[in-house]
Parts: C-alpha cells; sequence; structure tokens
C-alpha cells in the first residue's frame, strides 16, 4: 500500500549542476579564490573574458561542467539505469546524490532515506570478522546497530557466508566479500538506493539472487538509481534508462528505445 | 523523511539530526579503532603501560635526580605519572583525530556518513589508554603510600571527571583544526610536529606550575592545559596551583577551540572530497 507521501516522486532533480576544478591541486583553487577575491575587491569583473556558454566550459577559468542541468524524476519503486560513456557525468551525479558532494547549483529532493554504493567494502576491517563488517557497513548505509542484527540472519545466508562467519574477511575470497557487501546493501532499510557499477562483477548465479531481491524491495517501494556499463544487466534490472552524454541527459525514456538509440 | 540536495551554504554548521540518526556509528568505530590497534600486537595494550613509565624514568633522572626540580614534596614519579596521563591522551587522540581527513579520504570519497564523528570517535577510544595509564599510577600510588609516602588525595578529585571531559573536548577541537588544515596545507602537519614539543614544555607537565614565578603564570594559564594537569595533581596528590578563575578560563578557551574547530571541520569537510 502507498501512502499519500510515497506518491510523490522519490527523487525529483532539478536542473542539478556540478563544475570541479580542472587544475588537480587544491592550492592553485585556494590561489585562484584569493586571485578572485582581490579582484572583486578591486571592483574589476570575475570573468575577465566572456566564456563559451556551449561545452563543458565551467562558469570561470580552469572549470568544468561535470554535470549540467540535469532534470528528471524517480517514482517510487522505479529501477532507473544511467548509462553513458566513461567522463559522461555518471558518477558525479551517484556521488550527488549520495551527499558526497555538493552541487554548484541547482537542487534534487529525496523523499526517504538514502543509502549508496559505490564501491564494493568500503570501510570493511581486513581483521573483524564477516558479522562485524556488516555491521559496520549497515551503520555506514544509515541502519541502526539493532536494525543490522534483525538482518543478519538474512544477510549471512544471501551471501552464503554462514559457515565463515567467525573468520575475519581477509581470509575470505575476493567474491565472498563482494557478496557480503552487496548483501548488506540490498537488505538496507533504504527508500532510495545508488548502485554505481557494483553487480557488473556478479556470477550469474549471484546476479539472479541479486535481481530476486531488488524486485522484491521495488515491489515495496524502493528506488534504485543503477549504472552500469553492461547492457544486458541494465536492460534487466531496470524500468527506465537515461543517457548521459558530456555531462547533461541526452535522452531518457524507456529502456528499449533508449538502448536502440545508445547501441546505434 | 525528506532530503534536500542544494549547494553549500557558506557556513555549514553540523547536522545534529543526522548525527543522531548514525549514532551507533561512534560505538562500531571506537570498537574497529581498538581492534585494529590490538589485534595481532602481541603486548597489545602492555605498550601503554611502558611508554609512560619510559618517559616518566627520564624525567625522574633528568628533571628530578640532574636539574633538582622541586616536585612539591611528592615522590616525582607519582608527579610525572600524573602529569603524563593527560599528556598522553592528548598526544595520542590528536595523533588520530588531526589525520582523520588524510587517512580516510578514499573511504569520504565513497561513504557518506556524518563526518564528525569519526574524529570523536578517536578521541572517545583514546580513553583506553588512559585507563590502562590510570592502573599503572594506581599501583604506583598504593606502593608509595604503603610505603608511608604522605602523599594523599583531597576532594578535589571530585574534578577528576570534569577535567577528563574537558581533555576530550580540547584534543577534539584541537583535532578537528589540524585535520582541516593538514588537508588544506599538507605542510601542516611539519608545522604540527613543531609546535607539539613545544606545548608539552609550556604545560606543567616535568614541572610544578609552583616552581615557576608568580608573574609567569597567567601566561601559562593561558594553555588550557595547565589547569587540567594542576588540577588533576591537587586531586590525586594534594599539590598543585589551582583556582576557579583560572580554570574558567581554561574552559572558556577549550569550548572556543572546540566550536571553532567544528566550524572548520564542517567548512573544509565538504569541499575537500572533490580535491583529496
Amino acid at each position: 500500500m502507498l501512502t499519500p507521501s510515497e506518491q510523490n516522486p522519490r527523487v525529483t532533480a532539478r536542473s542539478l549542476s556540478k563544475w570541479y576544478w580542472t587544475e588537480s591541486s587544491y592550492r592553485t583553487s585556494l590561489q585562484e579564490s584569493f586571485k578572485r577575491a582581490w579582484r572583486h575587491w578591486c571592483g574589476r569583473s570575475t570573468f575577465e573574458e566572456p566564456l563559451p556558454t556551449e561545452g563543458r566550459q565551467g562558469p570561470e577559468k580552469n572549470t568544468l561542467w561535470a554535470v549540467r542541468d540535469l532534470t528528471f524524476e524517480i517514482q517510487p519503486g522505479e529501477c532507473l539505469g544511467v548509462i553513458g560513456s566513461n567522463g559522461a557525468g555518471k558518477s558525479t551525479l551517484v556521488r550527488l546524490l549520495a551527499r558526497l558532494t555538493d552541487p554548484s547549483a541547482g537542487e534534487a529532493i529525496v523523499q526517504g532515506k538514502i543509502a549508496s554504493v559505490l564501491e564494493v567494502g568500503s570501510g570493511f576491517h581486513p581483521d573483524l570478522t564477516a558479522p562485524e563488517n556488516a555491521l559496520l557497513n549497515g551503520v555506514f548505509l544509515g541502519m541502526r546497530r539493532v536494525e543490522v542484527e534483525e538482518r543478519m540472519e538474512a544477510i549471512l545466508n544471501f551471501s552464503e557466508l554462514q559457515d565463515f562467519k567467525t573468520m575475519p574477511v581477509k581470509k575470505l575470497s575476493q567474491g565472498m566479500q563482494y557478496r557480503l557487501a552487496l548483501a548488506v546493501a540490498l537488505h538496507a532499510n533504504a527508500d532510495f538506493l545508488l548502485l554505481d557499477e557494483v553487480l557488473e562483477v556478479a556470477d550469474r548465479e549471484f546476479e539472479n539472487k541479486c535481481w530476486e531481491r531488488i524486485q522484491h524491495q521495488r515491489e515495496r517501494g524502493v528506488s534504485f538509481l543503477f549504472v552500469s556499463h553492461n547492457l544486458d544487466q541494465v536492460k534487466r534490472f531496470c524500468s527506465r534508462l537515461l543517457w548521459m552524454d558530456e555531462g547533461r541527459i541526452h535522452l531518457q525514456g524507456e529502456p528499449q528505445e533508449v538502448l536502440e538509440a545508445y547501441t546505434l | 523523511m525528506q532530503t534536500r540536495i542544494k549547494p553549500q551554504s557558506s557556513l555549514p554548521w553540523v547536522d545534529w539530526k543526522l548525527v543522531y540518526q548514525y549514532r551507533d556509528l561512534l560505538g562500531l568505530w571506537v570498537k574497529r579503532d581498538i581492534a585494529s590497534k590490538y589485534r595481532q600486537t602481541f603486548l597489545g595494550p602492555l605498550w601503554f603501560v611502558f611508554h609512560p613509565l619510559v618517559t616518566a624514568t627520564v624525567f625522574v633522572l633528568i628533571f628530578a635526580r640532574g636539574l633538582q626540580i622541586e616536585t612539591e614534596g611528592v615522590p616525582p614519579v607519582l608527579f610525572y605519572l600524573t602529569g603524563l596521563l593527560i599528556w598522553n591522551y592528548v598526544s595520542q587522540a590528536l595523533n588520530s583525530t588531526s589525520m582523520t581527513l588524510v587517512s580516510h579520504s578514499g573511504l569520504f570519497k565513497k561513504v557518506f556518513f556524518p563526518r564528525v564523528i569519526l574524529p570523536f570517535s578517536y578521541c572517545v577510544s583514546s580513553l583506553v589508554s588512559l585507563g590502562i595509564q590510570l592502573g599503572v599510577l594506581s599501583c604506583f600510588y598504593l606502593v608509595f603510600v604503603g610505603w608511608g609516602s604522605p602523599v594523599r588525595p583531597t576532594e578535589w578529585v571530585l574534578l577528576f571527571p570534569f577535567l577528563i571531559a574537558q581533555t576530550l573536548l580540547l584534543s577534539f577541537g584541537l583535532g578537528l583544526w589540524i585535520a582541516a588544515l593538514t588537508v588544506r596545507f599538507r605542510d601542516f602537519h611539519h608545522v604540527w610536529a613543531l609546535i607539539s614539543p613545544l606545548w608539552l614544555y609550556a604545560t606543567p607537565i616535568s614541572y610544578p606550575l609552583s616552581a615557576l614565578p608568580e608573574s609567569w603564570h597567567w601566561a601559562l594559564e593561558l594553555n588550557p592545559l595547565t589547569s587540567v594537569v594542576e588540577g588533576l595533581r591537587l586531586g590525586v596528590l594534594g599539590t598543585g596551583t589551582f583556582h576557579f578563575g583560572a580554570w574558567a578560563g581554561s574552559v572558556g578557551i577549550t569550548l572556543g577551540i572546540a566550536l571553532t574547530g567544528l566550524l572548520i571541520f564542517q567548512k573544509v569537510e565538504r569541499s575537500c572530497v572533490d580535491s583529496l
């Protein structure tokens, strides 16, 4: 049953934009900001020359739009896939919605709790056991400790680590650690889950399991944002696609039509 | 629950509601920190027994025997161990707190949580070694009392929890400052390596405040640790130059450092993710 507030979009992004300094060092940007302050103080314009509005050139010298004017919605229970070539701004979009960095302009409103997996096993401690790491990981995903403990059985079953739960995770294989991290994420008590290129290494069997779990979560109103380069997976998991190019939305719509245009 | 993702405000303040939601992280990170320190080290917490003992022995040899600095009639070992209790805590807490942003940059780029919980949990987990050192001090204390030494605790010992809380808050605030500055200017930790020993000598650890001319006292009492150390000695050993006026000032400075530390940390924490 959907409550009235659940009928609002899960995510509403309006002109979400982000620019970065292209200079790699922070000190340069500090210097740059002193210069700007100085110019401002002298009453001169910050912009020395009109900058092109086309392309990815940012609002100032040495800046670059990573994403620009992203306007879209994600409904409850929807799984939005984001596709596009490297450097199209997919990861920046994920980082913005995961609250890891702030947008430069625009805004996004998310109804409910956000959880994100940008890297499998972030924050794992090699000397702690699987349940201990699952606990820490679950809390990172915004759960209370007791909530993770309630789900521990399910998490260990899902990741098939019941027999290994007293071993420190450094003794577990990469695949096992990966399954553990994903199991925690898919059991998170979140309303909006961001998955950035984390399902690609799953084998067929585990992928099926994840698919079932995601379907189950979606039926309960949980929304997903799914970034992947594996188009078969995208087709299988997503109910709508967003194709990004050069930091902007190139096309969004039904998976079938977007994929057709994309692979053309 | 609704989250608004919007451009950074110019003066971001801690989102206490979010910190409260993530409160379980504090305990888990403390546990993780302790586990990572002790698992697979053979001597484990024993290091925290040796460390103050060695330092205190050196202090006894140099300051008490060599330079003949009067320790207000208290056995020198007890005198130094009491002061080192505070100093070792501060230096240990600052060590891990100040590196929070640099050493966990990978985590900060990938995982969202209220950052301020990590430095705070380091200040909490450092209490473990403080507890161990307190045990060492107690053993020596009992031995000396048993041998007929006249040291006795006074009613000021009731201040103990407050003094420790103040030390924790001071380390937290200062750690936030150093963490923020180290991210902005990577060479800041060299600056800190220079300041830190100077700070030790500006704190009455290896000497009593009363050994200095009275006209100097105000300058040393600007150092918030002075009142903490002297107050602790007055409570535990019965000697020390402690008055409420100086302590109030030191608490004020501590609160100031903690508040400004939170402000600058919050500011840097949001923007540094893009440049780490």
